[in-house]
């Protein structure tokens, strides 16, 4: 709490008293029929209206804090709320409050940096949300066609096996997928750290991670490393832990979406981060039930399905024309004369899948509602091909059109090797005889898997990652064996920053690799290989 | 009170029919001398809901105590719902009628609360304006909650009208600690 100075109190005080009507204030109330598991059933409340926020002040926490609650169901005796606090202190009798207040959060520049429940609320110790906010509802309509355009602007997540085979575009959606302890988070995390680099251009991406069902230690660990990597200046984590009830989890990426669109709305890029939705639809699974809706597949509700496609749709690239932007539909009143256009929001969400299984039925869901996903593999994980992307598997649907000209070029002939090295390596584990090209194509797919590896939170930026595969391209590596790649990753990345820093910043900007500098990249390269191989 | 379907559904047969036959009022009269019968008799109440008691044992109780106090049609719907094996619902069943009946005779019910007992002067003040205000006949019950420190809440349906001393605290409460936060 900020501290109040003693000559301020008596002018606050007058100031809060002069505020002080007479008037008699009027409100709707019900009464609580029957509580349990997080579901209370109210008799009353007959003007309320759906997913509208409701408080109970009879119900107290044990910090004292006023129990509130959503409206999901209403019935023809009856509303149906969830209680976001704990259950155990509201009673049957109790009174509930209407506040007029469809469910929403308050969303402000004040938020990046900080870690806030899914109602909006800091729970990082740092005090109130400092600065303007305006407060936006959870759950808004998504852009419709007009105010939409293409993907054009390129997302780099700064892994070298995304940035060249899958890339992602501002306001795409592409799904992170995977088994439990294959990296999925860490590919969401290091997405992040490498938006550091644009925050000191004129189009930075602020980023929100909305952490569902996943240990509390996991979200404090997230935000450590965020913040070593001077990644949380620009990053709101939205925390809904194990810990916290199945109400707060369902709404924790509508918040998040909410945070995003601020962002969009305005003008400017935004990366949001679901992980994961499957504990997501997990929780809403538990709410429906509770509220006796019928369950459908996998005892899933029937509506699971646009639960996820409307989150989804909220992630956009919006038309860049202010005027048309500006009539943009839905947008809440108090954000309308903040409205700009040419933003972005793109979202990563991450599902978990059961033992490599992606037909079960969120999996297939939210694969088909996506631009494309990003398979990671238990398998690839435990070779020690770290980032564990599939690459055969995971596709892109958009974010080609997105991607930095040199980059997409190299990346063509790049996929084609890789995907003749797969085809030979389960070829050539039967037999030992091989000629020559054969050999000399495995020699070139083992180096190339073996390039894409990266270190987690070590993200490399875009003109480096082209550097390192346009060596590759022109097949230098294949002198050197498979353990010095790594090294000379390191040289050689460190010589060409040192020689060429004006070359690799047009580089950067451009995106556009000239002969003459491609050149001189193979002449350093030739020397950095003859080094290493001759020191070994 | 929460009033299940099947006690609205008899009840708003029962008015109908009283509605037909022209004799509203005494089926009204009727329904209240067995609410007022089952409020104050709680062993009574308890004996119609008792699962274990037979049908026929309830209803020639009913019989027993309305059969010369009500009209024959009011008679007649005892039995029905005796036969129907609803006797437990009896209760819900006048309540939804008294309900259904005020919405019919535009009458509202509003609850007052207060924290001191009002006196005949203030309870008809209260009357007139509540009937001007919503242009309906209201019947008012006062409950008296000394917590309330002053002032005067009303309760019309699920809107209540806030005027006590309690309340203005809790928000002046509020308004101080949602500043001192800022």
């Amino acid at each position: 709490m900020s501290q109040v100075r003693p000559d301020e109190v008596s002018a606050i005080l007058r100031k809060q008293l002069s505020g002080f009507d007479k008037e008699a204030d009027t409100y709707d109330v019900g009464t609580v029929l029957e509580v349990g598991d997080g579901i209370a059933r109210v008799y009353g409340l007959s003007k309320v209206q759906a997913g509208e926020l409701v408080e109970l002040p009879d119900s107290k926490d044990e910090k004292g804090q006023i129990i509130t609650g959503m409206v999901l169901n209403l019935e023809e005796d009856n509303v149906g709320i969830v209680l976001f606090g704990e259950s155990s202190a509201v009673e049957e009798g109790h009174t509930v409050k209407r506040t007029k207040d469809i469910a929403s959060i308050n969303v402000g520049e004040g938020l990046l940096g900080r870690v806030i429940n899914p109602l909006g609320n800091p729970i990082d110790g740092k005090g109130a949300i400092s600065g303007e906010t305006v407060r936006l509802p959870l759950e808004r309509k998504a852009p419709g066609v007009i105010y939409r355009e293409p993907v054009s602007e390129p997302l780099q997540t700064g892994l070298k096996a995304i940035d060249s085979l899958i890339p992602i575009g501002r306001g795409q959606r592409e799904l992170i997928i995977g088994d439990r302890q294959t990296g999925k988070s860490s590919v969401a995390i290091d997405t992040i750290i490498n938006q550091k680099e644009t925050q000191n251009t004129d189009k930075p991406v602020y980023c929100i991670y909305v952490a569902i069902g996943i240990k509390g230690s996991t979200v404090a660990n997230m935000r450590k490393v965020l913040e070593e990597n001077g990644a949380m200046e620009y990053t709101t984590i939205v925390a809904a832990p194990a810990s916290v009830s199945a109400p707060m989890q369902y709404i924790a990426p509508f918040a998040g979406a909410a945070i995003g669109e601020y962002f969009r709305d305005t003008g400017r890029h935004a990366l949001v981060i679901y992980d994961d939705l499957s504990k997501q639809a997990v929780a809403y699974r538990e709410l429906s039930l509770l509220l006796k809706r019928p369950p459908g597949r996998e005892a899933y509700p029937g509506d699971v399905f646009y639960l996820h496609s409307r989150l989804l749709e909220r992630a956009a690239k919006i038309i860049n024309n202010d005027k048309v932007a500006q009539l943009m539909n839905n947008i809440p009143e108090e954000l309308k004369s903040k409205v700009k256009g040419g933003g972005s929001l793109t979202a990563l969400p991450v599902i978990e899948t059961q033992a490599g299984d992606v037909s079960a039925y969120i999996p297939t869901n939210v694969i088909s509602i996506t631009d494309g996903q990003i398979f990671l593999d238990t398998d690839l994980f435990n070779q020690g091909i770290r980032p564990a992307i599939d690459v055969g598997t995971s596709v892109s649907r958009v974010g080609g059109a997105a991607q930095v000209k040199s980059m997409k070029k190299l990346s063509g002939t790049l996929k084609l090797d890789l995907a003749q090295y797969r085809e030979l390596e389960a070829f050539s584990k039967f037999g030992s005889d091989l000629d020559a090209s054969t050999q000399a194509q495995l020699r070139k797919g083992e180096r190339t898997v073996e390039l894409l590896k990266q270190n987690v939170y070590q993200p490399l930026p875009v003109e480096q990652q082209i550097t390192l595969l346009k060596i590759n391209d022109v097949g230098l590596l294949d002198k050197l064996a498979i353990e010095q790649i790594s090294e000379f990753e390191a040289q050689f990345l460190e010589t060409v920053s040192l020689k060429f820093e004006k070359e690799m910043s047009s580089l950067a900007d451009t995106g556009t690799l000239d002969d003459t500098f491609g050149d001189k990249l193979v002449e350093v390269a030739k020397s950095v290989i003859d080094q290493i191989t001759a020191t070994n | 009170m929460l009033v299940s379907k099947a006690a609205r559904r008899y009840a708003t047969a029962l008015l109908e029919l009283a509605k037909e036959r022209k004799s509203v009022e005494r089926t009204l009269e009727d329904v209240l001398l067995i609410k007022n019968t089952i409020e104050e008799s709680r062993d009574l109440m308890l004996f119609l809901r008792s699962p274990v008691i037979k049908p026929d044992k309830k209803v020639a109780a009913l019989e027993a105590i309305f059969a010369d106090q009500v009209s024959e049609m009011v008679h007649r719907f005892i039995t029905l719902i005796a036969k129907k094996n609803r006797e437990n619902l009896i209760d819900e069943i006048v309540t939804a009628f008294v309900d259904i009946y005020n919405d019919y005779a535009g009458i509202i019910s509003a609850e007052v609360f207060v924290a001191k007992k009002l006196g005949d002067k203030q309870l008809s003040d209260t009357q007139k304006q509540l009937e001007k205000f919503t242009g309906k006949k209201v019947n008012i019950s006062v409950t008296v909650q000394e917590d309330l420190k002053g002032g005067m809440a009303i309760k019309i349906a699920d809107t209540v009208i806030d005027g006590t001393i309690k309340h203005k605290l809790e928000q002046l409460e509020d308004a101080f600690l949602s500043s001192a936060k800022e």
